[in-house]
């Protein structure tokens, strides 16, 4: 599965890009999983099934989400506790998540 | 303090959204930052120009106004460059032709300028002494040909034209009201030896400036990032977002001053927040990693430091943030908002008293500290007034970080002996 992971630059979700994509691996699902800042948002979006972001930019929740919404991609916040401790693999189950819903 | 919290998320948090989500604010924050990359390319160039190392300046000394040309091309040309980028933006969020009212809102702004008798351009004017005009020049441009498009006052093209050929014509209306009303407004005004640039630069520009650029009002605007981090929103991105063009003008005013020789103008900049405010990202929560790390008792708190500590030298601080956590804590907010605050007040009276040098050149955000206290200033002593902030702003986190340490370790002696008391209770990890 392709994830894109949104933040204010693309800098700190690039930690849980990493975080993720082991867990990814480790699991044998090897998903792709890439972070973007949300002014790159749309350039991005196509590429991917998934797409989460970091609760720092919830606020602009409801237009990523309409922008997901219209191009029938998954859309979640990513939980901020999970995104605190940088928990790959609970976001990954996040995503996951997404897609089956 | 929870009903404060509460407050904060109810009233102030969707009030500080629609300000930033506002579309054209928005578009000349987006315009904005897209020119950020030039101005770090000008300030390299700027910082090798006036290299901090005596030896070294002396040996570039006959190629200062060469290696300053690059920074007249970036930073210098920073008003030009917004008419383009932030017409474009705005263009793009209403789904118009972005390129086509990018180059009108360029040529709108060309007109704004006056050229001199012998039909040279004032370099003065392209910096950001004409940012502003820039601003409006943009909005202006675009929201006319909405205006227009949207009363279908515009030249459509049959099916079957190509839509770069179409799109053209349909810009070809607005453009030319866009460009007829500057001019005439020009025109009127050089009766008077004056023009929309230098009007524009009195009323609205020179008193905005000195308003944001006094150290009362930077301390607003940081109270107000800070407090919206605090409900876990990105307050700098927000913030910032308004009050880029007042501390990126002040930052390149700065940057001009030094490649022409004269002494540095302002304290208030960009790069204050930078480097002063944001020792290990929001908060200044360098001193509290490393506090996590090397006084924390709590197992999890250790291992939060030790996670963020990595991402701290790139002043990226998320994982502290959301994990420790600081967002939605009433004890953590209150080191949280005031330490960058304190530390930024020493700093600018350091500053203002001629302890250290004022910053003019520009690094990356990320760059980490002591790195950018020296390259923006190209002063060693900014270095270690940097240094000082960090202890201060490790004295004001002290009292907190124990406080919550203490119930942290609370928590997890309590699961343990839990644990050991009744086998039948499980603990969540």
């Amino acid at each position: 599965m392709k994830i894109l992971l949104v933040c204010a630059s693309g800098m700190s979700t690039s930690l849980l890009v990493t975080k993720m994509q082991k867990a990814s691996n480790d699991s044998g699902s090897h998903d792709e999983i890439f972070a973007c800042s949300v002014d790159q948002l749309e350039e991005f979006i196509d590429t991917c099934e998934v797409v989460l972001i970091g609760p720092q930019i919830r606020y602009k929740a409801k237009s990523i989400g309409e922008i997901a919404a219209g191009k029938n991609k998954g859309f979640a916040i990513i939980d901020s506790v999970s995104y605190g401790m940088v928990d790959g693999k609970k976001v990954l189950e996040q995503a996951y998540e997404l897609k089956q819903s | 303090m929870e009903k404060f919290i509460k407050w904060l998320e109810e009233y102030y948090a969707p009030v500080a959204t629609r300000i930033g989500e506002q579309r054209h604010l928005k578009a000349i924050r987006d315009g904005i930052v897209s020119l950020i990359p030039l101005l770090l390319m000008g300030s390299l160039f700027l910082i090798i120009a006036f290299p901090p190392i005596p030896a070294l300046a002396k040996m570039v000394e006959p190629y200062v106004a060469s290696l300053c040309s690059v920074n007249n091309a970036t930073m210098g040309l920073m008003g030009l460059m917004a008419s383009f980028s932030i017409a474009y933006s705005l263009a793009n969020s209403y789904k118009m032709d972005p390129l086509g009212n990018g180059l009108i809102s360029v040529a709108t702004f060309m007109l704004a300028t006056p050229f001199t008798k012998d039909g040279n351009i004032t370099a003065g004017w392209m910096g950001s002494k004409g940012l502003f005009v820039a601003m409006i020049i943009a909005i202006f441009a675009v929201e006319v040909q909405r205006f227009m498009i949207r009363k279908n006052l515009v030249i459509r093209m049959p099916e079957g034209v190509p839509p770069a050929v179409a799109r053209s014509f349909m810009s070809l209306i607005p453009g030319f009201i866009t460009v007829t009303v500057v001019w005439f407004i020009n025109s009127v005004l050089s009766l008077s030896a004056t023009n929309v640039q230098d009007i524009i630069y009195k009323i609205l520009a020179a008193p905005l400036l000195s308003l944001g650029g006094s150290l009362p009002a930077f301390l607003l605007a940081i109270f107000f990032a800070q407090l919206l981090w605090c409900i876990g929103i990105h307050g700098a991105a927000l913030v910032g977002g308004v009050m880029s063009p007042v501390y990126l003008t002040l930052a390149q005013q700065n940057a001009a001053a030094k490649a022409a020789g004269l002494p540095i103008p302002n304290i208030v900049c960009q790069q204050l927040w930078d480097v002063y405010g944001n020792i290990g990202g929001s908060g200044a929560t360098f001193a509290l990693v490393l506090m996590l790390i090397f006084a924390a008792r709590s197992t999890q708190l250790r291992a939060l430091g030790k996670s963020g500590i990595g991402p701290a030298f790139f002043a990226i601080n998320e994982p502290i943030l959301f994990g420790m956590p600081i967002v939605m804590n009433p004890v953590l907010m209150i080191p949280f908002i005031f330490a960058p605050l304190v530390s930024i007040t020493i700093a600018y009276f350091a500053m203002d008293a001629g302890l250290v040098d004022k910053l003019f050149a520009m690094a990356p955000w990320t760059t980490p500290p002591i790195i950018n206290a020296f390259l923006d200033s190209g002063d060693m002593r900014s270095a270690i007034l940097q240094l000082f902030c960090f202890g201060v702003t490790g004295v004001i986190y002290y009292p907190f970080f124990k406080m919550w340490d203490d119930a942290k370790l609370k928590e997890e002696t309590g699961a343990k002996q839990n644990k050991k008391g009744d086998p039948n209770i499980i603990i969540g990890a």
